[in-house]
């Protein structure tokens, strides 16, 4: 990897440059009405946000935290979400290019230099991260207004240099034009003065009739890279001395490794080192217990893998059973304590519902199964004393920064995140196991390690969409049509007089009471499925509901289906559902 | 020691276990990358190269059994990214995350040099081997079709 061929200087230079960026701009922003109402979730990016102007001593233009025009008229735009194949590397930019009025293949599209900046945090979560649908219409008038600012600026800077009103001048494709006078100059050339330009107060917008990338641009960026195999994803990294890492997980949620015979793994050629990474139940999304075989390559681990003895320890989730699980969430459906989660509306719900025209009634269930992302999850990690850099298809910047400061102590501004691209994630970049455990391997052995999932761990013994039965009303005069999946309605129709559809959930991880016959393993299965069910439910309700990217109902239904929006949410409490999943799948395996 | 040819490129290896599949030495020892770890199982076609022409998994195909032929990988399938199939999975803008698609490329070109019939059952037939999880298959057969008459007619001549 040519941009990871000096790690610890990079990651040096990069928080120098963060230190540097964005400092005059917090303000900026705030000025154009573009970064309203973020949280700052550690020291560092109040740091960024909030401290005092700095001189920028590149003459780079940075208006904020998503366009840069350098003198020599490269222009770069940041996209600050994870790409997994979802195109966010081209929505995002041409959305700002828009604006910028540039050509959106044209540019240079970044990751953020620090990732950590406070006005990349996602707007509903208020944590750094990727995923539910979000990216283009969360970010959608921020990144307009970014680009807009940003051309404003420099149509200034180009009105000042020829004594002209700025409502005379225009731009295209990177440059901007005086028509009276026949004038012209390139975006670069007057980078350096739009940066002495203050901060327009309002902004104009384009006219969408105007618009010649957003909802036309019919191509993604990558392509060609993508077709001739050289485009780098996660998998690819490859550092100095680095080591391959893979890891033998508990077989049974909460189990404890009572043995490790790493003997015959350890004469294995390339085998170097057999570490026990113990399990984090403390943390919520926290990793269950390991052995872990550092390799000099992948093939080398995974033999060495298949040669480790590792006796485990009983666990009280070694009943756990899908089928009872299953069951309960079919019983809670009709339970009154079940709780009832408004999901997409449009018009009166409340006067809807008592002369309604027709109801549609469906239960609807998904068992436990794995993303299977192409890309098996993976991730590198390099730590010094005082600073840890991560290299992957990070989709959550906090989990990492989480991980960091966990595992190894490390603040928030000790932590670098190299955001790559990653073969797809539905869900499965969004859990926190592996960076803790990269983290702590990392830490463990001083060098650069790189941890591998294999397709098989994935499958049995890995974060895993959970098990969920939603009963699902919708109303709607319009369409009588039944649900399309396998699912058998459940409850009368009633009559709706609405014109909209209206659709209410009833998702069945609420709480119920244990049953007393219940065995002791069950009862603590209970108990975290009561505790999870706590937590999405208050986070359901703060965050509202979404459709669900791992659903395989969403592909045709999309708007109806659901899904809690709880990244931030489901990572916390996603330990008690890891737990679940985790010990269903090994049973099932 | 193993003797191998990737690229029409001649690769003396030492200290390779004789079972190590030739997707690991060709990722990991070699370092061309443009060849994907999907499974490790040959159920999913990310790993696909050609041998001695043919389409085959190398993560489940062990160094030894390879030494002496000749294998392409993405990185041999042309010199420029320009090969009639590439430049066909851009026009028709085939890749999402885009992961499998070097081994599907790879299967599609070993499909065309067999101067097959073209049609929708032939490639399904030719393809099945290969998962996409973003679902590209139908730009991917749309692709092959663009590509086909060139790769087609190109054969006969030669």
């Amino acid at each position: 990897m040519r941009d990871a061929s000096k790690p610890a200087v990079a990651l040096v230079e990069s928080r120098e440059v963060s230190r540097r960026r964005f400092l005059k701009q917090g303000s900026a922003l705030l000025a154009a009405g573009v970064a309203v109402g973020f949280r700052l979730p550690d020291a560092r990016a109040n740091e960024a946000s909030g401290g005092a102007a700095s001189t920028n001593a590149t003459n780079e233009f940075e208006p904020n935290a998503w366009v840069r025009v350098l003198p020599d008229d490269t222009i770069k735009l940041v996209v600050h979400k994870h790409d997994s194949g979802t195109g966010t590397r081209t929505a995002l930019a041409a959305i700002v290019a828009e604006e910028l009025d540039v050509d959106p293949f044209a540019v240079d599209v970044i990751t953020p230099e620090n990732p950590f900046y406070a006005v990349y945090i996602h707007p509903l979560w208020k944590v750094f991260s990727t995923g539910g649908s979000t990216s283009v219409s969360l970010e959608y008038d921020r990144l307009r207004m970014a680009g807009a600012t940003a051309r404003a600026m420099l149509v200034a800077a180009a009105a000042n240099q020829w004594n002209v009103p700025a409502a005379s001048c225009s731009t295209a494709s990177g440059y901007v034009e005086h028509a009276p006078s026949g004038r012209r100059a390139n975006y670069g050339s007057l980078a350096e003065a739009a940066a002495r330009v203050p901060v327009p107060s309002a902004i104009a917008l384009k006219d969408p009739a105007q618009f010649r990338y957003i909802g036309k641009l019919r191509k993604k960026r990558g392509a060609a890279q993508k077709a001739a195999g050289t485009f780098q994803y996660s998998i690819d990294v490859d550092l100095p001395g680095m080591l391959v890492a893979v890891i033998t997980r508990a077989p049974v949620i909460d189990a404890r490794v009572r043995s490790v015979d790493s003997s015959n793994a350890l004469k294995l050629p390339g085998v170097r080192s057999v570490i026990e990474i113990p399990g984090r139940p403390d943390v919520l999304g926290g990793n269950q217990a390991g052995v872990a075989i550092l390799a000099d390559d992948y093939w080398s681990a995974h033999q060495g893998q298949a040669a480790l003895q590792i006796e485990w320890d009983d666990s009280l989730f070694e009943s756990f059973n899908s089928d009872a699980l299953a069951a309960h969430q079919a019983a809670w459906l009709d339970s009154p304590a079940a709780h009832v989660v408004p999901t997409i509306q449009s018009g009166d719900a409340k006067a809807a519902w008592t002369h309604p025209a027709r109801v549609i009634e469906a239960s609807y269930s998904m068992p436990y199964k794995a993303q299977s992302p192409m890309e098996p999850v993976n991730v590198t990690a390099w730590a010094s004393k005082d600073a840890i850099a991560y290299w992957g298809g990070i989709q959550v910047p906090s989990t990492a920064q989480e991980a960091a400061e966990v595992i190894g102590g490390f603040k928030g501004d000790q932590v670098t995140v190299h955001e790559l691209v990653s073969g797809g994630s539905f869900g499965a970049r969004e859990s926190k196991y592996w960076l803790l455990e990269v983290t702590y391997l990392a830490v463990k052995t001083g060098k650069p390690v790189k941890l591998m999932n294999s397709r098989e761990t994935e499958m049995v013994r890995c974060f895993i969409t959970r098990l969920r039965t939603i009963a699902r009303r919708r109303r709607s005069t319009r369409t009588a049509a039944s649900p399309r999946c396998n699912c058998a309605p459940s409850r009368r129709l009633r009559r709706s007089n609405g014109s909209r559809v209206i659709s209410i959930a009833r998702i069945a991880w609420t709480t119920a009471p244990p049953r007393p016959s219940m065995r002791a393993s069950s009862r603590t299965a209970h108990r975290i499925w009561t505790l999870a069910g706590c937590v999405m439910k208050r986070a359901s309700r703060r965050v509202g509901i979404g459709r669900s990217a791992t659903s395989p109902m969403c592909s045709r239904s999309s708007r109806s289906s659901m899904k809690l929006l709880t990244s931030a949410s489901e990572t916390r409490c996603c330990s008690a559902w890891l737990a679940c999943t985790t010990s269903l799948a090994t049973r099932r395996s | 020691m193993i003797e191998i040819i990737v690229n029409d490129e001649r690769h003396t290896l030492d200290n390779v276990p004789e079972d190590m599949p030739l997707l690991w030495v060709l990722r990991d020892r070699l370092k061309l990358t443009g060849t994907k770890f999907g499974c490790g199982g040959g159920f999913c076609g990310a790993c696909t190269v050609h041998l001695d022409g043919n389409a085959m998994r190398s993560c489940v195909l062990p160094v030894a059994a390879v030494a002496g032929h000749r294998i392409t990988t993405i990185e041999g399938l042309s010199k420029t990214g320009e090969h009639p199939l590439q430049r066909a999975w851009v026009e028709e803008d085939v890749p999402q995350c885009g992961y499998c698609q070097p081994g599907q490329l790879m299967s599609a070109a070993a499909f065309l040099d067999g101067k097959p019939e073209v049609n929708d059952e032939t490639i399904s037939a030719a393809m099945s081997g290969n998962v996409c999880r973003c679902g590209t298959y139908a730009r991917i057969r749309r692709a092959i079709k663009r590509a086909a008459p060139e790769l087609l007619s190109s054969k006969k001549e030669a």
